[in-house]
């Protein structure tokens, strides 16, 4: 089994992405913060990162993801975020996919099947 | 007494005279002494020097009784009193022509010479020369006239520092009987860059008939220059046409040297012009403009810098035009040409300060509009973060509704509800993505976009939302069209948004055309749907509002209309590169 981790300060979009998720057949690991998810990401084998940009205090997404990346490089990570303004900053361009969020879960189940088959 | 006896006296007296001759020397009187009849027995040696004579053997015989010259200035009859009646008598300062042809101004004092019995046997009188005198004092009374028009002019000349004023007040002055007393006047100022002197205002009557009645009724009217000068506005009624026409005719280049009126501002000297120093050829016809040959000049010069130039003349009487005349002319040049000069610094003054005014103004307008800016600043970045915060319960609520629906039987009432939610939920995700493509535009960021690849894009996006609704898509792309520079966030936001309107306004089959082609330099893309049930209700939807206001902020034109059998038709127009004068304007 794939394992998905999802890393957000909201808990009900992790509850949200983590039903929607696991339905579709994935592990799902949850972080609220960037702490967590890097000692996540580190302990536990996993396939795939959804990363939130904006996380509480001073948690920033794309220090996360810079910090994913420089312990896994191989490991894909789509930034989530409700923000279409990062899209223009070059730190985004670690990611691998960059989605704004949308109650339609179609397109982020997509790139995570293509990302996972790639 | 007889007559011998009056002779023998007369006698002692000149020897008398003759011994004292030494002390008379040295005073400054003609004496004479007359006989009983009138006839000049003696006279000193000064006599002759008072009336023109030679020598003092000349006047020897002439009698006062019937000199021609006596009797022309009317004393005759009082020699006559004297040697008669034995009066004596004096006249100051008669204007006199004596028989050796000099003018003069004379003194008389005359007494008789009388016997014991109080009996006149003839009369002595002393005759002085007054007259440079006479001349001082009128070249003093002058002077001081001349100082008391200067006084008056200045006085009124610096209660105002309007140009037009300071000209009508400097003509009227010029022309006025108790000012320097021309019969007419033309003013002449420089251009701003010094380069032309041009004929700008002029008084004086144009004959004599109208120059009597003005100066009547200014004579009648005023007592004082000051009370002439002060009620310009009224002596310039008449406005004086003909010379103003002249005047408006006269203009030449300073760099026209052997012109005397540009000669005159160069030398910054007042001159006389007549028939003998005008130049042969007058180039500038003035003198046949003007009438006359005889015509004095000022420059009007304000320290170093000439702002103008004077022309006065005796038109009418032909009263000749003095070397005094010119040289209080000149003295009044000067104090006008510095009221005019103060003038034109006033008015620089003011323009300064209205320009200051503006450019303070301005300022605070700025400043109003910085204020006014940073407040629209905090609320936009409010508002996009409020907007943005707003995606995550979205988000949830949305996602959940779509995770129920799944699970739900489609009977089920609780089905519809989630359906509407969804439906609900997706509208207002479209509206905020709108909203915040609409606010946030990375200005600089333009790519050349080619349109039909991104309409072929958007399209493969929505394929199976167009398949679920069987709407057949037919595609006619003009190959080869330009390619566009443009927001290519905006460009897909938009185009996305209007095919998303088409899928939610058709019903269940139908088709929807989608063409480009380039027409002129525009390049029109256009969507036509069939049937369009419901597209009325989308473009009055909010959400179509704001597409079509980025399709206007991408700089294209957006239109719409149903046609019959509720085909709906859009057209969206952008202008190609080269369009609007070669002008790239779909950036922005």
């Amino acid at each position: 089994m794939e394992n998905i981790l999802i890393v957000d300060d909201e808990e009900h979009i992790l509850d949200l992405y983590q039903k929607e998720l696991m339905e579709e057949g994935y592990g799902v690991k949850l972080a609220r913060n960037s702490t967590q998810a890097l000692e996540i990401a580190e302990r536990e084998k996993i396939n795939l990162v959804v990363l939130d940009i904006k996380l509480s205090g001073d948690d920033s997404g794309l220090q996360t993801l810079s910090l994913l990346k420089k312990q896994n490089k191989d490991l894909p990570v789509i930034l989530n975020s409700a923000y279409s303004t990062y899209k223009n900053n070059f730190q985004t361009w670690l990611a691998d996919a960059y989605l704004v969020k949308s109650s339609n879960l179609e397109e982020i189940k997509e790139k995570i099947r293509v990302l996972l088959r790639g | 007494m007889g007559i011998q006896s009056s002779t023998e006296k007369i006698s002692s007296l000149n020897l008398l005279l003759e011994q004292l001759k030494d002390v008379f020397l040295e005073i400054p009187l003609g004496i004479f002494i007359c006989d009983r009849e009138g006839c000049i027995k003696y006279v000193n040696n000064f006599f002759p020097k008072v009336l023109g004579g030679s020598k003092p053997e000349d006047s020897i015989g002439l009698n006062v009784l019937e000199l021609e010259n006596i009797k022309t200035v009317g004393i005759d009859e009082k020699f006559r009193q004297t040697l008669e009646k034995g009066k004596s008598f004096a006249v100051e300062r008669v204007k006199y022509r004596s028989i050796w042809g000099k003018e003069a101004f004379l003194s008389l004092r005359v007494t008789p010479l009388k016997e014991k019995d109080k009996s006149c046997f003839g009369l002595i009188g002393f005759v002085e020369d007054e007259s440079d005198k006479v001349k001082l004092e009128e070249g003093l009374r002058q002077k001081i006239n001349e100082l008391y028009i200067i006084d008056e002019v200045e006085k009124v000349l610096g209660s105002t520092l309007d140009l037009d004023e300071i000209l009508e007040i400097i003509l009227i002055a010029v022309t006025a009987g108790q000012g320097l007393g021309f019969n007419r006047a033309f003013l002449l100022l420089m251009d701003e860059k010094g380069n032309y002197l041009q004929g700008k205002i002029a008084i004086g009557p144009s004959n004599p008939e109208e120059a009597f009645r003005i100066w009547k009724s200014l004579s009648q009217q005023y007592q004082s220059l000051e009370e002439i000068l002060r009620s310009y506005h009224s002596a310039l009624e008449q406005k004086d046409i003909e010379v103003n026409q002249i005047v408006q005719k006269i203009r030449m280049s300073i760099k026209d040297k052997d012109n005397p009126l540009v000669q005159a501002v160069l030398d910054k000297q007042a001159r006389y012009l007549n028939e003998k120093n005008f130049p042969i050829t007058d180039s500038s016809h003035l003198f046949e403009m003007l009438g006359t040959r005889r015509l004095a000049l000022a420059p009007l010069v304000s320290v170093d810098k000439v702002e103008g130039l004077i022309l006065a003349d005796n038109f009418i009487t032909e009263k000749e035009i003095k070397e005094e005349d010119l040289k209080l002319l000149q003295i009044f040049a000067h104090h006008a040409g510095s009221a005019i000069e103060r003038s034109r610094l006033y008015q620089k003054l003011e323009k300064k300060l209205v320009e200051l005014e503006g450019a303070n103004r301005k300022i605070a307008e700025n400043s109003q509009r910085m204020i006014r800016m940073e407040r629209l600043q905090a609320i936009e970045e409010i508002t996009f973060q409020v907007a943005h915060e707003l995606r995550n319960p979205m988000t949830i609520i949305g996602g959940f509704a779509r995770s129920i629906l799944k699970k739900t039987i489609s009977p089920d009432s609780s089905h519809k509800y989630l359906e509407i939610i969804v439906v609900e939920i997706e509208r207002m995700e479209c509206l905020l993505t709108n909203f915040l493509d609409y606010v946030y535009i990375s200005e600089n960021r333009t790519k050349e976009l080619n349109l039909n690849q991104v309409i072929e894009q958007n399209l493969e996006l929505l394929k199976e939302d167009f398949r679920d609704k069987r709407i057949y898509l037919v595609k006619n792309l003009q190959p080869g069209i330009p390619s566009l520079s443009l927001n290519p966030e905006l460009l897909n936001s938009s185009l996305i948004n209007l095919l998303r309107y088409m899928l939610s306004s058709s019903g269940s089959g139908g088709s929807l055309n989608i063409a480009t082609r380039l027409f002129k330099d525009e390049i029109i893309l256009s969507l036509s749907l069939l049937p369009a049930n419901a597209i009325s209700e989308q473009v009055k939807s909010s959400s179509f509002t704001l597409t079509s206001a980025l399709i206007q902020k991408l700089g294209g034109t957006i239109k719409y209309h149903t046609e019959e059998k509720e085909r709906f038709y859009l057209e969206i127009k952008f202008f190609s590169k080269g369009g609007r004068d070669g002008k790239h304007s779909n950036s922005r």
